[in-house]
Parts: structure tokens; C-alpha cells; sequence
């Protein structure tokens, strides 16, 4: 049997996540969805592609908050190998959200179009990731919120992560 | 087919609204099922007949579904390829951190082919 290493260590969303503020988080694991990726280091569009060619019918949802400030979010279909770019979401300041109407066949790349810059990639089977509090705002009178994940390894149960911000 | 867009902006598949409600007459399919993923992720709301919301039904998966092709990858071990890609990327760019001995990617995934948390 392999050893474990750190690549073994995956986190995974909790079936209830947070989308705003004051709303209810929690239950049980969800193993497609993951709560970690590569934030975009400068404003960019964009952009995701398939490992296969026939990764032709599923759908991307991708979410982003443009440089003014305000949340946009474009479906467009996958054209397998070929790079699809989100022209509607346009440049985004930040990447909040991707998430793809089925499991593809092949692993799903989301990149920045500048570069190729590497956001996440969705392995086969899973179905996207998303940034946590993704549609809250901040309060002057300060407030407390909560969220839920997993830290899971291969073949192990897993037990959720509570944290606070 | 009704839309309420609850946002600044919505791109369903090559058409473009801007928030606030719009009536779509004869909808494509093809909008019907970009409308069912902004649905699920929150940035539309949508008013369909029966035979609307059947394609738009259609258009996404169940999780129980991609739950199965997920273990099946990891069988085959094209998940870990993916889990392995993302990793080595991650410690690159300052993500993570990895300690001891370097990963080998094609060890890695031989190493776990077949090894399923289900």
C-alpha cells in the first residue's frame, strides 16, 4: 500500500454551503465540490477546456466579481480540447464559483487566459469549487460567520472542519 | 419562459441579461439549459412550464451520478492524475506545502490506482 503524503490530504465542501451571510451551513460531505483553488493574482478573463476531445455537451457555470464590484455569472458549453473563454463574465477582479452540469470525461482545466495560469482543475467525476462566503458582504458593526469543511484522506471517514471567521 | 436575474448580469449560453425580469417566448433549449445552472447556483430565478422545466431538469446531473463516475475514476486513476496535477501546482505557486522526499506524479498514481474512499 502507498504511504500517505500530503497530496493524499484533500478538502472537500460540506453538502450545505454558505452562498450569503445568516444562512445555514453544515451536513454531510460532498465529494465534488471543492473549497480550494488558486485565486487569479491580477484582473483577468477567463477560460476552460477538457483532457477530452468529447467533452461536448456538459456545460460550465463560472461565477466571478468584476473589478467594480459587482457578481456576474455565464454558462457556456464545453468544446472539448479546445479552450472556451467567458466573454460575458469579461475580466474579473476574483473567481468565486465553477460548476459543471455533469461529470466530464476528461479533467477540467480553469485558467486564466493570460498565461494559461492554472485556477483548478476538476478531476473526472467531480463536479467544481467554490470560494466560501462567496455572495456576502462585509458589516461595519462586525459580525461572526460560520462555514463547514472536510479534510479528507483516501480511504479514510473523514470528520468536518468547523471554522469561523 | 420567465427570468428573474438576481444579479448584476447573467451569460446563458451566448445570450446576455442584464438583472431584473425578462420573458422569453420561445426559449432554446440550449437557453433553457444554461437557465438550469444559473438556477443552481443561485443567480436566476426562473418561471417554466412543464416541458420547460422537463429540459431544464435534463440538463443537469444527479450527484449520485457524478458520485459514480468519481469512483470509477479513481479505479482507473485519472482522479488521482487530476488530485496530483493540482497538488504539484499548488506547492509551485506557495498553496501548500510539502515536506520530506518530492512527489513523483507517475509513482503517485500508480501507487493508488484502484484505492476508492467510497
Amino acid at each position: 500500500m502507498a504511504s500517505v503524503v500530503a497530496a493524499d490530504l484533500v478538502a472537500y465542501h460540506a453538502a450545505t454551503q454558505s452562498d450569503v451571510d445568516g444562512s445555514t451551513v453544515g451536513g454531510a460531505i460532498d465529494t465534488l465540490r471543492r473549497p480550494d483553488f488558486t485565486q487569479i493574482a491580477a484582473n483577468d478573463t477567463i477560460q476552460a477546456l477538457s483532457s477530452a476531445a468529447g467533452d461536448t455537451a456538459i456545460t460550465v457555470t463560472m461565477t466571478g466579481r468584476s473589478a467594480a464590484g459587482s457578481i456576474v455569472t455565464e454558462t457556456k458549453t464545453l468544446t472539448g480540447t479546445t479552450a472556451i473563454t467567458f466573454n460575458t463574465l469579461g475580466t474579473v477582479e476574483r473567481v468565486l464559483q465553477a460548476e459543471l452540469s455533469a461529470a466530464a470525461a476528461g479533467t477540467i482545466t480553469i485558467q486564466r487566459t493570460t498565461g494559461a495560469v492554472l485556477i483548478r482543475t476538476i478531476p473526472i467525476g467531480e463536479r467544481g469549487f467554490s470560494a466560501i462566503f462567496r455572495k456576502g458582504s462585509s458589516s461595519t458593526s462586525g459580525t461572526v460567520t460560520y462555514y463547514a469543511k472536510f479534510f479528507t484522506r483516501t480511504r479514510t471517514r473523514r470528520t468536518p472542519f468547523w471554522g469561523r471567521r | 419562459v420567465k427570468l428573474e436575474v438576481l444579479q448584476a448580469k447573467v451569460g446563458l449560453d451566448g445570450e446576455e441579461f442584464a438583472g431584473g425580469v425578462h420573458e422569453i417566448a420561445k426559449p432554446t433549449k440550449k437557453l433553457l439549459r444554461a437557465a438550469a445552472m444559473q438556477e443552481k447556483v443561485g443567480a436566476v430565478k426562473v418561471t417554466a412550464s412543464k416541458e420547460e422545466r422537463e429540459v431544464m431538469r435534463a440538463a443537469v446531473e444527479p450527484d449520485s451520478e457524478s458520485e459514480r463516475k468519481r469512483l470509477a475514476a479513481m479505479e482507473s486513476g485519472e482522479w488521482y492524475e487530476a488530485n496530483i496535477r493540482q497538488f504539484l501546482h499548488d506547492v509551485e505557486h506557495g498553496g501548500r506545502e510539502t515536506f520530506g522526499a518530492d512527489v513523483d506524479a507517475g509513482e503517485y498514481v500508480d501507487g493508488r490506482k484502484g484505492m476508492t474512499d467510497g
